[in-house]
């Protein structure tokens, strides 16, 4: 990706295809600009510091993109429960609108992209995305069914970028949950970028789940930039298992009072694993509150940052944030880099965070083991505890039973 | 005017710079500007052997490729570095005094008025003061009982021409030439500041301690503070800082390294008062100091007490190098900004030998329109097993235009070390002013009296002499609650 002028070929072939919005093309055309100015992300930027992309990008010299025309989809990967199916097939929509109840999903229409200084891959999506999901919820409406995403990377792809954006929009009064899981079926490089953009009305209530299992070689990027106006609500509950290279960054924009957000994540990490969330939470408004809860495993060499800001506004007084983040560390390799930052400017708030990391209490182990528990299964009942803490909050069953399978899964392998 | 205003104001009304005067004396001034005659002056005023001017030549040349680090929260004015002077000393001072009587009337009386013990009759039992008035010392007492145990407690200029050996051998060995900006300057510019050798076994009976003190105008301080502490030795050293008031802003950009040997400890303890600037953000230092304490030996300790009150700009990070094995870094900080005060300050703890224990506590109080940031760095590396860090940062906020941050790095890198971090951000509880109006304290008092509590733990960790001080630039009168 270091190589400029090869990469500005392949955006002058990208800006041409067919299924591109010719609308779009303008704004495409500047952040491509911005990107070339900032240049590919550099460890010695604090925007990127312990990111395991400023490593992996230079894996990507030639970058290569592809439509896949095969929009056939294995149906063995659908949940069993009853949800609204939203496929993406490569980073393209290929499931037809859905228009009932209040609830619209259709492919991404936007044109107009913002620019965040210190983020040059946010400019390189935006110059290089294939349209993803759309989705709008009228006001008043409670959307039943949860939403399921299917993020489908299929073996018969032959490119190795691949960048997506999406949208969602809920009304006033408004109610959806959405789950998103990512399936990969090949061990292939890919460079995978994915932009969400969340607007939440007043007293709208978004819930987001994502599953962001096993995969090889993949380097991911997940952008999310949610605002919320007065007494919304967005919780959100990553499971990141064994992804090979991952960043996930989120910022929330509290502008209402009264907004409320929680963002919960499990790593659960082994071999080279390195997976980073790096979290800002913007207080701009009186009564916001937030949480942040981080709970990390991590075996073999795996490696796990976390980067949570807490910014208070001088007119945000009586905030309430709050952020932890915790690590078990399972093997003399693995790391944990953790950089829980607070910036506050007002004074009537409640502000605090912890974060701490060790191994597992050999006190538990030997009580465990002293019942007759060996010691393998005394560390996995460990490590379940551990992690279970973020799961229990989960208020859908379906999806808890899905992450609970998971974590059983995972144990007993 | 509501009650809880009327607290804020009278907290930011807080006595005025009482140390802000000027004394009047001569002093031989080099011309203006960083150059490689500059350097050559200062080393030929201080007599110093060529090695060290060699040395100095070698972090001027270095620092010509350097840049000024941007990363910081408090940004400030470009500072013209040709604008300012290196080396000032009192000119009734060019040979040195040889006793007490000796010293200027003039910076007698200044030091006088600042209450610092340089005279024995009011000095504090056991302290012994290496008082450095602009760029020379200019009085060391104690020197004689302090050589009968061996401890060399001296001017680091007196030390390269005295103790090469020493000087050679420590000199920027934890703080190299290349580290950065202001340390590469330093090392090309320092005038003046204290050596301290203790030796094998030695215990060093007094508190040593150091008044420094910026007084001509324009004058950049470039102290460099050297302290080994050999094998199974222990010293507890003292710095404490008062300025005259002036209205151009003071470059001050000190070096401080530490040595502590096999199963040596190092307690040192800093109060910096130094003109903050008036209440429009006008004037007051620029502190940009390098700190840095190596614990090389197993069973060593290193221990940083700061209170930071003055300076318009306070920027530095004292910092442990946990080399030896079961070696252990601790750092207290006390840092209260007012007005337009910026304070960027926390520590590094690097782990790198087995069973290494560290522990940071750090307070900031904010008021006014001030910005106050903790940032600081633990990193326990893969070798380091064993090993133990905790943190607390809390912050307090008094008034609602001020900011507090907090910026930890935290890198853990093996499984069996411990690393465990907290920060809370709040401000004076209601309840807790209610409760003491309640008991009859006024507002002031009941302010007071909180915000001790709240910085209690570090103040605890001062020497006595300097809790007494302490006391008072928290800005409060206490009643026996400190010590």
């Amino acid at each position: 990706m270091n190589d400029l002028e090869k990469l500005k070929n392949h955006f002058e072939g990208f800006k041409n295809l067919e299924f591109i919005n010719s609308e779009s093309v303008q704004s495409r055309i500047d952040a491509f600009e911005r990107f070339c100015q900032k240049g590919v992300p550099s460890l010695k930027q604090e925007h990127w510091k312990y990111s395991p992309l400023s490593k992996d990008l230079i894996h990507f010299q030639n970058l290569k993109f592809s439509l896949n025309q095969n929009k056939s989809f294995n149906d063995t990967h659908f949940e069993k429960f009853d949800h609204y199916r939203v496929l993406l097939k490569d980073g393209v929509l290929i499931s037809d609108d859905i228009k009932e109840e209040g609830l619209e999903i259709t492919k991404y229409k936007q044109d107009q992209f913002y620019e965040i200084e210190k983020n040059q891959i946010l400019d390189f999506n935006n110059a290089f995305f294939t349209p993803g999901f759309e989705i709008r919820v009228d006001s008043n409406v409670n959307i039943k069914k949860p939403i399921v995403i299917y993020n489908y990377f299929s073996k018969d792809f032959d490119g190795n970028n691949i960048n997506n954006k999406n949208y969602i929009y809920l009304d006033k009064n408004s109610k959806a949950e959405i789950y998103e899981k990512n399936i990969f079926e090949d061990e292939k490089d890919l460079f995978f970028t994915k932009n969400l953009d969340i607007e939440l009305e007043q007293d709208a209530n978004l819930v987001k789940y994502y599953l962001n299992s096993t995969n090889n070689n993949k380097t991911i990027y997940n952008f999310i930039r949610s605002k919320l106006k007065q007494n919304s609500e967005f919780e959100k509950f990553n499971f990141s298992h064994n992804v090979s290279s991952c960043r996930d960054e989120i910022i929330a924009d509290l502008n209402g009072t009264n907004a409320f957000v929680s963002l919960n994540n499990i790593q659960h990490l082994s071999q080279k694993c390195f997976h980073e969330i790096k979290w800002e939470i913007n207080h701009n408004e009186e009564n916001t509150r937030s949480s942040q809860f981080v709970k990390s495993a991590l075996h073999d060499d795996s490696v796990a940052a976390f980067q949570g800001k807490i910014f208070v506004d001088s007119k945000a007084q009586k905030t309430d944030g709050y952020q932890l983040s915790r690590a078990l560390l399972l093997s003399d390799r693995s790391k944990f880099l953790s950089k829980p930052e607070l910036e506050i400017y007002a004074d009537d708030v409640k502000c605090s965070h912890g974060s701490s990391s060790g191994s597992i209490d050999q006190e538990s182990i030997f009580y465990l083991r002293s019942r007759g528990i060996n010691e393998p299964q005394a560390k996995c009942m460990m490590i379940e505890g551990f992690l279970a803490e973020v799961i229990n909050k989960v208020k859908n069953e379906d999806v808890r039973n899905i992450f609970y399978n998971k974590l059983n899964e995972i144990n007993n392998t | 005017m509501s009650a809880s205003d009327e607290i804020i104001q009278q907290y930011q009304d807080r006595s005025e710079y009482d140390h802000g005067f000027v004394t009047d004396i001569d002093t031989i001034e080099v011309p203006k500007g960083l150059s490689e005659e500059t350097i050559r002056f200062i080393s030929k005023q201080k007599k110093e052997p060529q090695w060290m001017l060699d040395w100095r030549l070698n972090a001027y040349n270095r620092l010509q490729k350097m840049e000024e680090p941007d990363w910081q929260k408090p940004k400030y004015p470009k500072i013209n570095y040709q604008d300012l002077y290196y080396y000032s000393a009192p000119k009734s001072f060019k040979d040195g005094p040889k006793s007490l009587d000796e010293i200027d009337p003039e910076i007698k009386k200044t030091y006088d008025k600042l209450g610092i013990p340089l005279e024995e009759q009011k000095r504090l039992s056991g302290v012994a003061v290496d008082a450095v008035f602009d760029s020379v010392s200019v009085a060391t007492t104690f020197k004689d009982k302090l050589k009968e145990i061996g401890v060399i407690f001296c001017s680091i200029s007196e030390a390269t021409r005295e103790h090469p050996e020493l000087v050679k051998k420590y000199l920027g060995s934890v703080i190299p030439v290349t580290d950065h900006f202001f340390a590469t300057l330093n090392s090309a510019v320092f005038t003046d500041g204290s050596f301290v050798y203790i030796p094998p076994g030695v215990r060093c009976p007094m508190e040593l301690s150091t008044y420094f003190r910026i007084n001509a105008q324009n004058t950049g301080q470039f102290e460099r503070t050297l302290i080994i502490a050999d094998k199974d030795s222990y010293v507890s050293y003292l710095e404490g800082c008062t300025a005259p008031m002036r209205d151009e802003n003071q470059l001050h950009a000190a070096n401080v390294e530490l040595v502590a040997l096999d199963g040596a400890e190092i307690k040192y303890s800093t109060v910096q008062n130094w003109y903050p600037g008036d209440k429009e953000g006008k004037g007051g230092i620029y502190n940009f100091v390098t700190k840095r304490g190596d614990c090389r030996g197993k069973n060593s300790k290193i221990s940083w007490t700061q209170v930071e009150t003055g300076s318009a700009i306070t920027w530095k990070y004292p910092s442990c190098i946990l080399r030896g094995d079961n070696s252990q870094g601790e750092f207290y900080s006390v840092a209260i900004t007012n007005n337009f005060q910026k304070a960027d300050t926390g520590t590094k703890m690097i782990h790198l030998g087995k069973n290494t224990k560290s522990k940071i506590i750090s307070k900031g109080i904010s008021a006014g329109q001030a910005d106050n940031t903790y940032r600081g760095l633990v990193s326990v590396h893969p070798k380091a097993t064993g090993s133990k860090n905790f943190t607390q940062c809390d912050s307090l906020l008094v008034g609602n235009k001020c900011g507090a941050h907090t910026v930890p790095y935290i890198e853990n890198k093996n499984s069996s070390s411990e690393v465990e971090h907290e920060a809370t951000t709040s401000k004076i509880s209601d309840d807790q002013l209610f409760y003491c109006r309640q008991r009859g304290l006024n507002q002031e008092e009941a302010v007071s009296l909180i915000v001790n509590g709240f910085c209690k733990e570090v103040l605890q960790q001062l020497p006595m002499e300097f809790a007494v001080e302490a006391q008072k630039l928290v800005g409060i009168s206490l009643e026996g609650s400190v010590g």
